[in-house]
């Protein structure tokens, strides 16, 4: 999957677990789990709310890397 | 798409068609020729299974009953030994104890649905003088113990779920209980159910094409007429123009 993500790390810095940040973006703490593995990619409404919480842009917390298909 | 592809395309949906043909003539002579034999198959398998029909219908429900308590009796088990979401808290233990329980879900669901079959066995065997009319009363008390109880086992599975995520809503025995479930539901836990949604529509066409051709195959063993073909029609059809209805739909702004 070409999106990388570091909100794990934004996550600790504010202190929170999974649980805490899904009910403050109104997600599931699994769905968060997903995100933070990379196995999910958020919508943008999603992603900007988790950004606000992170009080980071979306293009600091999601980075999206072309694939390479040769 | 090249004009190539496309003639690929074209002359591999009627080789499809063609061999589709080629199966069904070849069952049908098959079933001509063999007729006499499946036929004394098929009555004495029926009229076993019809003489049966109590026996079976008890030994089913019990057995689901069991194969749905035992996953919920584990995960209830792992859940009130857990501490609660800390950021050490493995996966593998939230995937582990959600496929508990919804294997035991799924076990009560389909055993509702198994028991109205056996129903409507048992009502047929006891029309036919195959089963005593007290018996059919026993067993049908049988039934609604089942149905009450598998229905107790889904309402514990879903509060056991909801430990997991607070954040759902809804009783497994209230009448709206999956629009609840769904509104409570994040959006990659709602792109996961209409997903399992659309591969159970998508698998609808196959398994009513081959109900419709087991339907046509055993016209010559049972006087089984009309009715059977205008349920699978039905049953068809109603979920394809509902499908249809919804996708052609204006889209609600979110």
């Amino acid at each position: 999957m070409p999106l990388y993500n570091h909100l794990k790390e934004y996550r600790a810095r504010l202190g929170l677990n999974q649980q805490q940040l899904g009910t403050l973006v109104g997600a599931s703490r699994q769905t968060i789990s997903l995100i933070e593995r990379g196995d999910y990619s958020p919508s943008v409404t999603l992603a900007l709310k988790i950004a606000r919480v992170c009080k980071v842009s979306v293009e600091t917390l999601f980075e999206y890397e072309e694939e390479n298909h040769e | 798409m090249n004009k190539k592809t496309k003639k690929k395309i074209t002359i591999r949906f009627f080789l499809y068609i063609l061999g589709g043909a080629v199966i069904g003539i070849c069952l049908s002579f098959g079933t001509f020729y063999a007729k006499t034999s499946l036929e004394q198959l098929f009555s004495s398998f029926y009229a076993g299974l019809l003489a049966s029909s109590p026996q079976l219908s008890i030994l089913l429900g019990l057995s689901t009953i069991l194969l749905a308590y035992i996953p919920l009796a584990k995960a209830r088990k792992r859940i009130a030994d857990w501490n609660g979401w800390n950021d050490d808290t493995d996966d593998t233990f939230y995937r582990q104890t959600d496929r508990l329980l919804n294997f035991s879900i799924g076990i009560s669901t389909l055993a509702a649905i198994v028991l109205f079959i056996m129903f409507a066995l048992l009502t047929i065997a006891t029309l036919r003088k195959h089963v005593n009319v007290y018996l059919f009363f026993a067993v049908m008390l049988c039934f609604l113990f089942f149905m009450i109880f598998q229905s107790l086992l889904q309402r514990k599975a879903v509060e056991q779920l909801r430990i997991l995520n607070p954040e759902k809503k809804g009783d497994a025995l209230e009448l709206h209980f999956r629009k609840k479930w769904l509104e409570s539901s994040d959006e990659q836990e709602r792109l996961s159910a209409y997903a399992a949604s659309y591969k159970a529509f998508s698998s609808l066409g196959i398994i009513f094409s081959v109900l419709y051709i087991l339907l046509i195959l055993l016209i010559p063993f049972f006087n089984i007429g009309f009715l059977p073909f205008l349920c699978v029609g039905c049953m068809w059809l109603i979920p394809t123009g509902i499908y249809l209805w919804e996708a052609s739909r204006e889209k609600p702004k979110q």
